[in-house]
């Protein structure tokens, strides 16, 4: 009984669930604002038209939300799949979840969105065949040459890297520990010194060089992820979907 | 020596799990020996040792802290040499690399480990440019 008199109250309150869920939506309240959106789906009669609208609207504000799941659920529900906005928000769920080839597959009516996917997948030869441009040149470190220059002079590799100052004072931390170690050793080789700067000693050199390696690794991927955000910003990917990208 | 690390291994230190960082989706590894242990002495010295030093490190989550994290994100040797790689990076020049490789938070440098080797931690500074 009580279960009707609250659907009896739901459709007579329609339409404000609507307007409800709107302001919800402009104040930033996603989360409440896609159960409005739910409620108001699920009380009114609304012809396939406006249901897909508001499907759309819901896995909109899921992808927002980064719960691909949910946008994907209300996704399946809308019937006209010949709806750009509909290719629209499936296409960056994909490009989202890293997959790729499905993302091209709905945003392939747009030149630029459609490069966009080789750009994210870091393809980036076939991004300048298919807008023409030609992309800067990239010098990226090489992760092992940073290992190899680590291992060779502590502090090195992350010169090479790009990190100046961390080198510098991995150079500084590491010939200290060394020093210190050698004059424990020197005085007596089976001294509890000796045996624990010898072990801060060795982890400072190892640590200094899988330091290096991965700074080279961050400074490559760091140097690609700018090159797609200037892209981005470019081209007016960042203005009209960063709300789904970031 | 030895008998120091058998007493570490008997002292019943109590910590809590520190809260889970968002970004981090993979389930965490099963703690072995060595990992508790470490996180013990870990421990050990942010209640001796630290408060003695007091709030030196230009970092957040602090060094200790990080190493606490990152063992506990990626296991024992990863997490170690991650955790002396970061006490080599603390250094007074950190804050030169402030928009490039980090952000601010609490007045100092943000830095933590659960994103540190998965692709997350680049979109900091490039965010920041245009926000």
């Amino acid at each position: 009984m009580k279960f009707i008199v609250i659907l009896l109250f739901l459709k007579s309150d329609s339409l404000n669930i609507l307007k409800f869920a709107d302001f919800l939506e402009k104040e930033g309240d996603y989360y409440r604002a896609v159960t409005e959106y739910k409620r108001y789906l699920y009380s009114c009669n609304l012809s396939q038209k406006q249901r897909d609208s508001i499907l759309l609207k819901i896995a909109d504000l899921d992808l927002r939300l980064k719960l691909y799941k949910e946008a994907l659920k209300a996704l399946k529900k809308v019937k006209d799949t010949t709806n750009k906005h509909f290719n629209l928000i499936k296409g960056f769920l994909f490009l989202n979840k890293k997959e790729f080839k499905k993302a091209r597959k709905y945003l392939k009516f747009s030149d630029t969105l459609y490069a966009y996917t080789f750009l994210k997948e870091k393809r980036f030869k076939e991004f300048e065949k298919i807008l023409g441009i030609k992309l800067k040149n990239l010098n990226y470190p090489n992760p092992y040459i940073a290992t190899l220059l680590s291992a060779l002079l502590p502090g090195t590799g992350k010169v090479y890297s790009g990190r100046f100052w961390d080198g510098l004072f991995s150079f500084i931390i590491n010939s200290v520990s060394a020093v210190s170690f050698y004059n424990y050793y020197s005085k007596n080789p089976k001294s509890i010194g000796t045996y624990l700067s010898g072990t801060i000693t060795f982890l400072f050199y190892i640590s200094n060089i899988y330091g290096s390696y991965i700074s080279a690794i961050h400074e490559k991927k760091r140097k690609e992820a700018e090159l797609i955000f200037k892209i981005e910003v470019d081209t007016g990917i960042f203005s009209k979907f960063s709300k789904w990208l970031y | 020596m030895g008998k120091v690390i058998l007493i570490l291994l008997f002292l019943q230190i109590k910590y809590e799990l520190p809260p889970v960082y968002s970004g981090s989706n993979t389930p965490r590894k099963e703690q072995g020996i060595f990992d508790k242990l470490l996180v013990k002495i870990i421990k050990l010295y942010q209640k001796t040792l630290s408060p003695v030093q007091g709030a030196e490190c230009n970092f957040k989550p602090t060094c200790s802290r990080f190493m606490e994290r990152a063992i506990k994100e990626y296991g024992f040797i990863k997490g170690l040499l991650l955790g002396f790689d970061r006490l080599q990076r603390d250094h007074p020049f950190v804050f030169k690399y402030i928009g490039r490789y980090y952000r601010i938070k609490d007045n100092k440098v943000f830095d933590p480990p659960e994103p540190y080797l998965k692709d997350e931690i680049y979109s900091y500074p490039l965010i920041l440019k245009i926000r």
